[in-house]
């Protein structure tokens, strides 16, 4: 007898399509987790070699004590 | 109809030699092969497919970093200033060179990415030349040094802390003051009066310390005649937009002599048609080529070691004290083969116009001449275009020639115990008679203060990275009653100095070093020296940020008043009997004095004249070269007493017979991956007599010497020049021009050659706003700074020497340059071409993608990810004005140089970076019609064709561009549009272009052009 929506033994076409469910979560988490890990292996090396290539990230930041204006702005003349 | 006379761009369109580079296009046969796909890459489209799918499941993994935040988005914190997408703009002084000009600085997410003009300064107004506009490049380039390093004086390899160098400078600079021994600081030429006083402030705490300044280019000549002549060494500031008549005796006051940016914009202004009709006339005598001479009415070609004898026979001929001279003009004409027509017209000019000519000398010429010169402007009363309310200011005098001798002296007795070059690399400046690298070797502390190692650094104990000027504070003055500000745009980027707070430091050990040092000694100053003179009724600090606003101070500076002229100088001079073949050496256009070599956009703009990228070159007179049996592209080894060079030659047509031209600033060893053994050092021909003096020497020999060495000229680049369209600039009439007189004659005296073209479609009407330009050929000297501003603005990748050999220069504006006469006596003309934005554009029909087409107010855009790269756009464009990226070349060029960080800081963020097979173009600024847009609805009202200026119109130092809406008819576009010297270029290939020019007049007497 087949009960929707409820496993209810190993020969209802259900516990085949869980255990398909759960072949592809496990191959899932293994894919990422690979992924995981070549990835950071990978930025790894990256950033390792980027040094000799002066590849190294460059901060930007604007200088405190500069005075900004717009394009087209009237002159103080010091005042 | 016009006179249409033969134009040439090269002498092998003139007579059949051989090219000046190899005759190459870049779509010929043979030339792609290089691109070929099996070349590019052995990898199959499966393997291609198969990697690109496995990268892209690695990299989506590997973008899991959860750990790297990052600095730019989001803000969690937003600095005040900051407002994405916004930029933001800073007054500061540019000091790629001594002009010191104003400049505004636009950043955005605070990078600095653009430089133009400071509107409100007085010298240059909103201008700037091509090396400050490409100057962004070196804040950003890889080759920068980033730590305080160890130099092979010291024994020691690797990076030192700023303390411990700090630490062991002080103590030797201790010792050796009370050893006795001298203290060399070495700079260059210094216009900064805080700068002069911080280093009389370091004499006093280390009382051996003797300032050397140096500049490769300079006017000391000039200074040391106005000295003999009128007792001054303040130099007078000349009003050219009131002169009538100029003649330029050697000298390219339009394209490197003195305040080069002011002098082009006032003398353009007096050939504006669009103002009046009265040109002033000007006569250039001169041997090289210049870009003043391209510009000339009249031009003569004499060697430049005969221009003091000349000046007295004209001198003479004017009337002036006979016992000078003995020879006659006429003698003189007929001396050295010049046109006695044009020298007659002269003197009658010359005469009609006293008191409002001027007569100016080059800065390479003897202090003779321009005592000669000055003689001859006070005998035609011309003193009353100098100004009465300004003259020049020189913050700290060049040292002598004799006391850099001293110098070296020092050096090698062991006088000297520690030389500080202060951003200075005399081992490559100072002449090799002085023995300057021997020198510095037997001194015991060298320590160098610059941005990037150089030639003199790499002998260094100490090499310590100081600020790009971006990042540094100032102030300067070179004129009377104008004080420039600097201030930092951005924090510095590495652990870097500012060379004034580097020696700040030095003085007082007991103060840790902090980054405002400088900083507080600049306010310091102009709170106690320039505030107080002032008078102003608000507080210091109110004025300091005002100033700091404005970028610039002026105020009321009385100059030395009565001028009278010593005439007994003129008695000591002496005619030099000249032999052999006569040499210049020239100040390059964009690379100065060397300092920009590593600049790859400044090495790829093509020389005004010449059109040669990447290379300096002897150039000579195609008679000369026929007498030698030299070709272009031989080699010949040129020798003076003191010194001999190899050179690759080049024939430059309008050059004077026996003599030679050669650039300086090339040939850097240690100038980085870019510029590094570009060219040839030429600076082993100085002596030490031309430091300081003039630079022209007579009887050099030269000879041919075994091989050749290929040039590359961009000269005959996109010319239509297969057998269908070879001489179509002739017909089609691309260059259009007619003399002043003709002009006034008739001033429709073009408009017969208007072509009335019929359509069988309907016209399309648009609505609003309608874009385009218009380019004064009268106003246009040719000087590329246009070209420089777009490369900046439009992210325009470096693609090297060898890439723009086959014609593959990314350039968007090309400045074509046409020559007609005789290759003897020439005549030329400068036209820019870019993108014509054609209504029935030829390259829209044809693109199989759709990637080109036409927007609704009436540009011609680009969907780059829409490109596939046929090429047929290029193909069917008949201005050939489209560039293909052939590579990334961000990635080919010099192993990837352009890739690396911090690079990518310096692109422009409202370009797109395009990349390997992609077409492009000139897109009339559309970032800046879209941010004035943005701008007009923000405030609720319609774009007008005056809210945008496009990159290359607001680099343009003569004004000669000029962009706006078409459908108004009041806009200054419009009525260019409607003058009647307006023309389209092929406008009768029906493509209906948007970009008008104004046909040339020259102010001759002939009612034909030359």
């Amino acid at each position: 007898m087949h009960v929707i929506g409820k496993r209810v033994s190993m020969e209802t076409p259900q516990s085949n399509f869980v255990f398909k469910r759960r072949s592809f979560f496990i191959r899932l988490l293994g894919g990422i987790a690979g992924g995981w890990m070549a990835g950071n292996l990978f930025s790894g090396i990256l950033r390792a070699t980027a040094g000799d290539k002066n590849m190294e990230e460059v901060k930007v930041r604007i200088h405190p004590l500069a005075v900004s204006r717009e394009k087209k702005e009237p002159k103080t003349h010091g005042a | 109809m016009a006179h249409n006379p033969l134009y040439w761009k090269s002498l092998r369109a003139l007579e059949d030699t051989a090219p000046a580079s190899p005759d190459v296009h870049e779509f010929m046969n043979g030339v792609t092969n290089d691109f070929s796909p099996t070349e590019l890459s052995g990898m199959s489209r499966k393997q291609f497919l198969a990697l690109l799918a496995a990268s892209a499941a690695f990299t989506a993994a590997g973008c899991s970093n959860y750990r790297d935040k990052g600095e730019i988005v989001p803000y969690t914190k937003k600095p005040e200033e900051i407002t994405p997408g916004v930029p933001n703009y800073y007054a500061s002084t540019c000091t790629g060179c001594s002009q010191a000009c104003g400049v505004l600085i636009k950043t955005r997410e605070g990078r600095p990415i653009k430089i133009d003009g400071n509107p409100d300064h007085p010298i240059n107004r909103g201008k700037i030349c091509a090396k400050g506009q490409a100057s962004v490049l070196n804040l950003y380039d890889p080759y920068r040094l980033r730590k305080p390093q160890y130099g092979i004086a010291s024994g020691k390899t690797g990076e030192v802390s700023w303390n411990h160098a700090d630490g062991e400078i002080i103590r030797r600079l201790e010792e050796t003051v009370l050893s006795g021994q001298e203290i060399a600081i070495v700079a260059r030429e210094i216009n900064s009066p805080t700068t002069k006083k911080l280093l009389e402030d370091f004499r006093t705490k280390y009382p051996t310390t003797k300032v050397y300044s140096y500049s490769l280019f300079n006017n000391e000549t000039r200074r040391k005649a106005w000295q003999q002549c009128y007792g001054s060494m303040d130099l007078p500031v000349i009003e050219w937009e009131k002169a009538k008549i100029v003649l330029a005796l050697e000298s390219d006051f339009l394209g490197t002599d003195g305040m080069v940016v002011e002098q082009i914009r006032k003398f353009t202004d007096a050939r504006d048609i669009m103002k009046s009709k009265n040109f002033n006339r000007l006569y250039c005598i001169e041997g090289s080529m210049s870009l003043t001479g391209a510009n000339a009415d009249y031009r003569l070609r004499l060697r430049p070691d005969v221009q003091s004898e000349f000046v007295l026979s004209l001198a003479k001929e004017l009337g002036g004290d006979k016992a000078y001279t003995s020879s006659s003009l006429q003698d003189f004409a007929l001396k050295y083969k010049l046109s006695t027509e044009i020298l007659k017209r002269l003197v009658n000019d010359l005469h009609n116009h006293r008191g409002e000519a001027m007569i100016y000398a080059g800065n390479i010429l003897s202090e003779e001449v321009h005592c000669a010169v000055n003689y001859l402007n006070e005998l035609l009363g011309n003193t009353k275009l100098y100004r009465k309310d300004q003259s020049s200011v020189d913050s700290l005098p060049l040292s002598s020639q004799e006391k850099i001798g001293t110098l070296v002296d020092g050096m090698k007795s062991g006088r000297v115990g520690v030389v500080i070059h202060f951003d200075s690399n005399p081992l490559y400046h100072l002449p090799k008679q002085y023995g300057y690298e021997e020198a510095l070797n037997s001194v015991p502390l060298r320590v160098s203060l610059l941005e990037a190692e150089n030639e003199t650094s790499r002998l260094s104990t100490f090499v310590l990275p100081i600020h790009h000027a971006f990042e540094s504070w100032g102030d300067y003055q070179i004129r009377s009653g104008i004080l420039s500000l600097q201030q930092p745009v951005i924090a510095p980027l590495y652990d870097t100095r500012q060379k004034e707070a580097v020696l700040l430091a030095w003085m007082n050990k007991e103060q840790p070093y902090k980054e405002t040092l400088y900083h507080e000694y600049l306010m310091r100053r102009w709170e106690r020296e320039v505030f107080p003179k002032l008078k102003l009724k608000v507080e210091f600090k109110t004025f300091w940020y005002s100033s700091l606003h404005d970028g610039v101070l002026e105020f009321d500076e009385p100059i030395k008043s009565g001028r009278m002229f010593d005439g007994s100088t003129l008695t000591s001079i002496a005619h030099v009997p000249i032999s052999g073949t006569a040499i210049a050496l020239t100040e390059s256009y964009f690379l100065g004095d060397g300092s920009f070599a590593n600049n790859g956009w400044l090495q790829e703009l093509p020389d005004p004249i010449s059109k040669i990228v990447w290379d300096n070159y002897a150039a000579i007179s195609p008679g000369t070269a026929k007498s030698l049996n030299i070709e272009n592209n031989d080699t010949v080894e040129v020798t003076l007493p003191h010194g001999s060079v190899t050179l690759p030659v080049f024939l430059q047509p309008g050059q004077a017979d026996d003599f030679i031209s050669v650039s300086l600033g090339y040939g850097r060893t240690y100038a980085g991956p870019v510029g590094s053994s570009v060219g040839i050092n030429a600076n082993p021909l100085l002596s030490q007599r031309s430091f300081g003096g003039s630079r022209v020497f007579s009887g050099a020999s030269i000879s041919k010497t075994a091989g050749t060495y290929e040039l590359v000229s961009t000269q005959e680049h996109h010319s239509l020049d297969d057998e269908f369209t070879k001489d179509l600039h002739l017909k089609r009439k691309i260059i259009r021009e007619g003399t002043l007189a003709e002009f006034e004659k008739n001033p429709n005296f073009l408009l017969k050659e208007k072509i009335e073209l019929p359509t069988i479609t309907k016209e399309i009407e648009y609505q609003g706003v309608k874009w385009a330009m218009a380019i004064d050929l009268n106003k246009c000297i040719g000087c590329n700074v246009c070209v420089a501003g777009c490369n900046v603005e439009n992210n325009i990748p470096v693609v090297g020497k060898e890439q723009t050999g086959k014609g593959r220069a990314m350039h968007w504006i090309r400045i074509d340059r046409y020559y007609s006469g005789t290759d003897a006596d020439p005549s030329l003309r400068h036209q820019p071409m870019l993108c014509q934005h054609c209504d029935n554009a030829p390259c829209e029909n044809v693109c199989p993608v759709v990637a080109t087409n036409h927007s609704p107010d009436g540009l011609n855009q680009m969907i780059y990810n829409r490109c596939v790269g046929t090429k047929y756009c290029s193909n069917n464009c008949p201005y050939k004005v489209r560039r293909f990226n052939f590579f990334n070349w961000r990635n080919s060029f010099a192993d990837g140089y352009y890739e690396q960080q911090p690079v990518s800081l310096m692109q422009n963020p409202e370009v797109t970076v395009r990349s390997r097979g992609v077409m492009e173009k000139c897109t009339f600024c559309i970032q800046r019609i879209m941010e004035a847009r943005q701008h007009a609805i923000e405030q609720g009202r319609e774009l007008k064709g005056s809210d945008v200026k496009t990159a290359c119109q607001e680099a343009c130092p003569a004004t000669a561009i000029v962009f706006g809406d078409v459908n108004d008819s009041n806009s200054e576009v419009s009525k260019y549009r409607r003058h009647p010297l307006g023309y389209h270029v092929l406008e009768e290939t029906n493509v209906r272009p948007n970009v008008t020019y104004l046909a040339k007049l020259r102010n001759i007497e002939s009612e034909k052009s030359a």
